[in-house]
This record gives C-alpha cells, structure tokens and sequence, in this order.
C-alpha cells in the first residue's frame, strides 16, 4: 500500500542487500579492482528499491553503464577543474585591479618634491631646526624679518572678528580673551607695538601653525618640481640632477632671479593634516580639502535625513500596507527600474525641480537666509535717485520734495517695491514684466502702455534679454523717464534671483538618486522579518501600526541601516549629478547652513585633475585617499551593523 | 473558579462562544462548509482530522486572524458572548485581544523574555515599570516559566530552548487576560517531554481560560480535551475539476467520540484506518 502511493520512480544505486550505502559502493568500486562488486547500474533484486517482482521485470534503467559512468566521472571533474581555475583567475583579475588602483594613488598621493627657499631657515635658527623652536621663538623670527605683515597675519590666524570689523576692533575682542593683558586689551591692534603683536600670536596660534607663517613669509618656500612616489624610489638620483639643474634654471629664469636660491628635495606626503583642515587654494601646496570634506559631510547628512523616512515609508507602504495587484506591481517595476537610472539624469531632475523651481526654498529665501528683505529704508535709497527732488524717509513718513511725486503717491510706490521684492511673490517665479508695470503704474495712477517693440532704444528697458517699452500718456503725474527708471530697479528689487544652486540642492538631488535604492533594501529587510512574528503580534491584539512599528521595523532595521550607508555611500561619490546642480568649483569658505554654497570631494577631485599643473593631480590623488577613507569607514560601519544587530530567526 | 466548582457547571449554560453555519472560503473556494460547534466555558476543545481538513483555519476564523491573508473570508455567525464576532460594529484588534493565539512554531518576538511578555500590556497602554513587572511574573508563573527564566528575564527570547519558547509564547498570551486562548497544534514541533509539560500547563490554565486546540496528536485529544471535534475532508467533481473542502463530522464530549463514535468515518480515523 506504501508503495502504491509512493512509487519510486527510478533505481537508485544499490549493492545487493540492500543495506550498504552509495559510499560503499564507490570505495569498491572497479578502479580498484574489485570484482565482488555489482554494477552500479544494475536496480533489480530481492529486497532493493525496486519493489515486487512483476515491477521489476517492466522497469526499464536509464543510468549509465559502469564504464561510461567512470568516463563521465572523469568528464565532470575536468570541467569542475576548468571552473574552478577560471574563479582563481576571476579573483585574481580583480585583485590586481584593486592593488593596480591603490598602488597608482599612492604613487600620485606621495612622491618627491623640489622646494626652493629665499631664506635658508638654518641661517634663521641658528642651525636648530624650525620644528624645535617654540612659539615665542618662531613669533620673533616672523616680527624681525616680515614685522609689517604681523596684523595680516593675525587677521588671518588668530582672530576672532569679521574681517570687515577687523581694523575697528580692539585688541581684546580680536583674540576672544578676558585675560590678554589690560594694559593694551582696550587698544586698536595698529596702535600697539610689532613686539606685542607678536606675542599676541605666539600666545594664540598653534605651534603648526606658527612653523607654516615662517615658512611660508619668511622662508618663501615654493615647491618647484614634484615626482611621484616610484620616480623618488627608483630614480632619486635622475630626479635630484633634474630638480637642481633644468628645473631650478627654469623657474629662476621665470622669476628673473638669480642664482642664490637654495633647493631642498625631500620626500612629501601630499596627505597630511594640514591638506585635511586648510580649504581649496590656487597654489597646489596650500590647498586642502576641508571645505570640500565639510561639504561631502554635508551633503551625508542631507541625503539620510530625506532618503531614509522617505524610502522606510515607501517600503513599508508597498510591503505591508498595498494590494497585491496591477498598480502596486506597476509602482515597484518601476522603483526598481529607477535604481537603473543614470545619476546625470538624476542631476537634470534636481536642476529642473530643485535649483529652478523651488529656488525660494532651496536658497533658503523663504527662511530668510541669503535674502535681505527691503525695508522702507531700502528702498528710498533704491528709488530717490528716478526722481529730480529729495525724498526721504524720516522713520515715520515719506517726505517728497520732488515735483514728479507726492508723498501719498511716493508711499504707494514704496508699498509696491516692498510687495514685489517679499520672498512669498518671488516663490510664484519671477512676476512677469507687465504684472510689474502693472503694479507700479497703479501706484503712480498713470495709465500705460506696454509694448515689447525696440524702436526707441530711448525708452527700452531691458528685463531677461526681452525689450519692452514703456508709454506713458504725456499730461501723466510723471515722465517717461521716470517711470522707466522706476521700472530698471523695481526689476532689479524684484530680480533678487534666488539662487538654489545649495548644499539642501545637492543633498536633495542625491537622496533622489538613492530613494529607489533605500526602498528596494528596505523592503528586502522587511520582507526577511518572518510572517510569524507579524502573526504574534495581531494575535496579542496589535494594531497593524503597532506591529510594524514595534516589531516589523526593529526587526528589519539593521538591514534597513546597512542599504542606507552602502546608498549613502554611493551618493557620496557621484560626481555627475552635483556638476549638473552646480557644485562650487572653487570655494575657500566652509557651508554653515543647508543654504550655503557647497563643493564635495568628488567635485574637488574632478576639478583638480583637470588642471593642467602636475602638483593639482598629486593632491587630486591625496583627495582620492580621503574620499576613499570616508566610503571605506561608511562600508566598515555597515558591516558592523550587520553583524552586531541581525537577528537570527 | 475551584475544579469541583466546574465540574458542577452544566455545559449547555456556559457557552462562550458558539459558530453557527460558519463557511470559510479563500477567494471563491469553499475551504470549510457549514460549521456549527459550540465552545463550553472553562473547558478544553479539540478539533482533530487529516491534514487539509481546515481545522486551523476554523480556528484562525474564531479570533479573525483569517481575514490577514488576502482574500480570506467568513460567511456565518460567530457567537462570542452574545455578539456576532463578524458584525461590522466588532473592532478585529478587539477580538484578538479577547481572544489570544499560540501557534504551531514556537515564534517568540526577537527581544527580551520580559519584552516579550510585556508586549501585549504595553500595547493596551500599560506603561509602569512595576505593574508590567507584576505582569510579566504572573504571566511566566502562569505558564510554568518562573522558575526557569526568573533569573534573567534580559536574556533573549530566541535562546530559550523550543518547549521553553512555547510556553514563553503561552505567557505572552496569557499576559493581556484573554477570555479564549486558540491553540493551533502547540506541541507539534516539540519532543515528549516539552508536549507533556505543555498539557500539564493547559490542564491549569483550563482553570482560568476557555481553550481550543488544533492537535494531530489523537493521544493528545483524548488525554488533554473535553469534548473534540471531528473534521474530515469531502471531494467533489464538478466540471472536470475536484473539489475538496472540510466538514465538521462529529462533534461530542472526548471520551464519547474516543471510545463509542457515532460514524464508521470517525471511528477509521482514530484507530488510524484513514485514507
């Protein structure tokens, strides 16, 4: 009866008995010599597989006979053995790749430089070295040969103003302390003595620092040559005759300068600490990639504070909450296909949607950031100079004393600018011209015609590359001329052009890019949760919210987290779509806010390889490394997570 | 309530819970026709039959755990305390809560032993730190778990071995005071010993709560229930195509149906002569 419902279809290999194994078999088997043993192929007997008589004598075998079993044996095991050479070859293709990248950065990244110094710092330091010098001694070398810069200087290191309240700003409030010494903690920083200067900045600015100031004004060291890492270990010799010889004849030649330069060629890590903290600058030697790390950090924190809820919640939508049908099948077709998408396209989207039309918000317009309304104040300064007489604002009211306008008329016209140039009007796009000239002739009262015809250049007003022309009629309150100058700056009020070329842009444009990514993991995670657990749940009495926010979600999170930072860390190295959206390409101050112009490493790498100047594509290299660093330290966090916090079922 | 207490109670006056012409279906197919059964106060109910008879799914209907699968539905009444469990005005959260679930696998929340029985009271808003301690011990005491975990209540649920993560899950269970607790084959995936303790465990719990059991187990049913349920398995050919559903066959107290059937049906099955 067992039989009938569950026929075996095939023999398997058996030896007669039926009680050894296959591995029995195999060990007695005729490579050996055996003969005791019976054919592999052979099914029928009393007591094997192959059931009662009468099926035995139907059944038909289709497993090989011993010999060809033995020559296919052979068969397999070559091509196992072809396979398995061709994964060493795999592993080792893509071995040397990493190693080939590795090597060729660090030989960019570190190398050889020629430095030529107007001074010998020995001659400065009595033979000591500049590191083993300390501040007080470092500052006195700084006052003694460059001592008319030492304010210059102070501005740029140590103090604790804005440059523009600089020179207005006492001694005290420049370095932020309570306890400089009051004798000159009131004065001007002009007003005191070089000597007392420099102690201000032996007293504040670091050791490094310092040691960079000498080297850099009194020294004047310049780096003339530089050679990467292999040249400097292979071929030192080759590279210290090119250096001393042709290259220093040239640039002295250059510099019209004669021979009395010193060359120091040395060894040089373009990466180091300073290369980290110091911001972008022309020359290769000075510049870091602090605004540009800032920047990629920036852009991080962007990234995962949009992409993750947003991505979280869709795939929570699509896991837990949609009906399985045509639509949600159509939506998650397509989320994966936008995983696909190239991230320029990505770009031309965050340019169209983010940079142009929500400009207000993304320059941060609407949150008054890099947007000074116009006050009354403002704009009687923007429009006094349309009209022949004085008009003021004394605080409380608008004095005309022109002839072409009146005060209540005057007050009208204030009104519009202030309307127009209110960030909530620009948010709807730019008013159009005529909405302007509406608006303002309704404030003058005049009636007027607007034309876009160019016949009289006397009368044209040029807004966005179009001509208009402005008539109005000749027994009219004001004059042509008025009214056209009247419309040049109301044009201009109203033309504060939001810039959304920002930081929110980018990070917006790039968390764009990765959404499909975050979802597609996310839902992974949240499908890898067991259908019990969601069972437990809704039996305890647990709402659907209940569940997926207190089981379902903790559950997935380590694998929600571990997509986040791999998409995240992607994001961090897209260059494409942050040229398209109109990264900074040369900027030496740090973003301080979502609104601030931005660059990223990417951006800054890209832009310093495609200088023509050797040195850019050594420090390019060294903000490789960086980049790498960061991506690298993002992976290593995601494994860590995956490890520490997946739950095993 | 004392046991000599309950053995007084006259069954047919402590109906908790009564289904009245209840079909099943998943889509348009029937999985189980027409049942009609009642569940006795303080008692334990067993529905027993083959595999693909549709006991869990009768029992997944009785606290509207069915309806979770997609395109699952009831058809009939469900009786619970005077209230249709199916009317519209019935909240389903309201029904789980009032009547809790044990399923086949062990499948205890990937967090703490206390989490885990702190969940269901934390759901209904409990937040204190010592009525959830009161909670969670009674709870564990209640399903035989104190003593085996009370000294490290932090460890996780998944360390615990399988009889200990089901009688982890029963104290979840119990931990928000349920009226029926729904067993769907609870010792299935245990050895001997766990089984037994787990029915020692329902004989006390049967003090307090209604249960029904799902079990394969026919030594199970006789030892461990009051009154059983018999469901088998109908086919039909229509338009060239079977039809197979599940019917309530025989419903009595256990020792009636073990020991003096009323179908020919119910007697092969339990004497193991099925199929």
């Amino acid at each position: 009866m067992a039989d009938r419902k569950h026929p075996r279809p095939k023999p398997l290999p058996h030896k007669e008995g039926g009680a050894s194994s296959v591995g029995d078999s195999l060990m007695n088997s005729p490579s050996g010599g055996s003969v005791s043993t019976r054919p592999l192929t052979v099914g029928e007997g009393a007591g094997g597989w192959g059931g009662n008589e009468a099926d035995s004598k139907q059944r038909r075998y289709y497993m090989p006979k011993e010999a060809d079993f033995f020559r296919r044996l052979e068969q397999r095991h070559r091509r196992g053995r072809f396979g398995r050479l061709f994964n060493y070859f795999s592993i080792a293709v893509a071995g040397l790749a990493l190693v080939a990248l590795f090597l060729n950065v660090a030989n960019e990244a570190f190398g050889a430089i020629g430095v030529v110094n107007t001074i010998e710092p020995e001659t400065l330091t009595a033979g000591r070295a500049l590191a083993d010098l300390n501040n007080d001694e470092l500052a006195t070398i700084l006052a003694e040969n460059v001592g008319g810069r030492l304010r210059v200087l102070i501005r740029d290191t140590i103090s604790q103003v804005e440059i523009d309240q600089f020179t207005k700003a006492t001694v005290g409030e420049i370095v932020g302390d309570d306890n400089v010494d009051p004798a000159i903690a009131g004065e001007l920083l002009k007003a005191i003595s070089v000597e007392r200067q420099a102690e201000l900045l032996a007293k504040y600015a670091e050791h490094a620092t310092l040691r960079n100031l000498v080297l850099e004004e009194v020294v004047e060291q310049k780096v003339i040559a530089s050679f990467t890492l292999s040249d400097a270990i292979f071929n030192f010799a080759a590279i210290k005759e090119e250096i001393e010889g042709p290259i220093l004849n040239q640039y002295l030649k250059a510099e019209r300068l004669d021979d009395a330069k010193v060359t120091v060629i040395r060894f040089h890590s373009w990466l180091d600490s300073a290369f980290l903290t110091t911001p972008m600058s022309s020359a290769p030697a000075l510049a870091g990639v602090r605004t540009a790390l800032i920047g990629s950090i920036g852009l991080m924190a962007v990234v995962v504070l949009v992409a993750l809820p947003i991505g979280v919640g869709a795939a929570v939508y699509l896991e837990e909450y949609a009906q399985q049908g045509f639509v949600n099948r159509l939506i998650e077709t397509n989320v994966r296909n936008l995983a696909g998408v190239p991230s320029i396209i990505y770009g031309m989207l965050g340019l169209a949607i983010f940079v142009r039309a929500l400009a207000p918000f993304t320059s941060g317009m609407l949150f008054h950031y890099n947007f000074d309304a116009p006050t009354v104040e403002t704009v009687v300064e923007l429009i006094a100079p349309a009209f022949d007489g004085e008009i003021s604002f004394d605080g409380n009211s608008l004095v005309s004393a022109s002839d072409q306008i009146d005060a209540p008329n005057l007050g009208r016209v204030v009104d519009t600018f202030l309307r127009f140039g209110t960030p909530s009007l620009t948010m709807m796009g730019n008013s159009s011209v005529i909405q302007l000239s509406n608006a303002l002739a309704e404030a003058l009262d005049v009636a007027v015609d607007v034309s876009t015809a160019r016949a009289d250049e006397d009368h044209d007003i040029e807004v966005r590359g179009d001509y208009y022309r402005f008539d109005v009629a000749d027994d009219a309150a004001v004059t042509h001329d008025v009214f056209d100058e009247l419309m040049r700056r109301l044009a201009r009020i109203n033309s504060f052009a939001p810039n959304g070329r920002t930081l929110v842009s980018a990070g917006l444009t790039l968390a764009l890019l990765i959404l499909p990514i975050i979802i597609i993991n996310a839902q992974e995670a949240i499908r890898a949760v067991p259908y019990t657990i969601r069972e437990a749940s809704y039996g305890l009495g647990a709402t659907r919210w209940q569940t997926i926010w207190r089981q379902v979600l903790p559950a997935a999170l380590p694998g929600i987290m571990t997509g986040t930072i791999l998409s995240v860390s992607r994001a961090v190295g897209e260059t494409a779509p942050l040229i398209v959206v109109g990264a900074a390409t040369f900027l030496v101050t740090d973003p301080t806010s979502p609104f601030s112009q931005f660059t990223a490493l990417p951006i800054q790498i890209y832009q310093w390889t495609a200088r023509p100047q050797g040195q850019f594509a050594d420090i390019a290299a060294a903000a490789i490394i960086v980049l790498l660093a960061l991506m690298l330290t993002l992976n290593a966090a995601a494994i860590f997570l995956r490890n520490r916090y997946s739950i095993r079922f | 309530m004392a046991i000599e207490d309950r053995a007084a109670l006259k069954t047919d006056t402590d109906l908790v819970m009564e289904l009245r012409d209840c079909s099943f279906f998943y889509g348009a197919l029937r999985a189980v026709a027409k049942v009609s059964l009642p569940i006795y106060k303080n008692r334990i109910t067993a529905l027993i039959g083959p595999s693909g008879c549709g006991k869990s799914t009768v029992l997944r209907g009785i606290n509207r755990m069915l309806e979770l699968t997609p395109g699952a539905r009831v058809e009939g009444e469900i009786i619970y305390r005077g209230m249709n469990l199916y009317d519209e005005k019935v909240d389903p959260v309201e029904v789980r809560r009032r009547i809790g679930m044990v399923f086949q696998k062990p499948n205890p929340f990937p967090k703490s032993i206390f989490d885990n029985v702190a969940y269901g009271p934390r759901l209904l808003g409990v937040k204190k730190k010592d009525a959830l301690d009161e909670i969670v011990e009674r709870s564990l005491r209640g399903a035989a778990l104190w003593d085996e975990v009370s000294g490290d209540l932090n460890k996780s649920g998944l360390a615990l071995s399988g009889g200990q993560q089901q009688r982890l899950c029963i104290a979840r269970a119990i931990a928000v005071e349920p009226d029926v607790i729904l067993m769907d084959e609870p010792c299935s995936a245990l050895d001997p010993i766990a089984t037994q303790r787990i029915e020692e465990l329902m004989w006390e719990l049967q003090r307090d709560y209604t249960i029904v059991i799902v079990t394969h187990n026919m030594q199970q049913a006789q030892r461990a229930s009051d009154f059983t349920a018999f469901f088998n398995i109908r086919k039909k050919i229509e338009n060239g195509h079977e039809l197979r559903w599940g019917e309530l066959v025989e419903y009595s107290n256990t020792q009636e149906v073990f020991e003096s059937p009323a179908l020919q049906e119910t007697a092969d099955y339990i004497a193991g002569r099925f199929g």
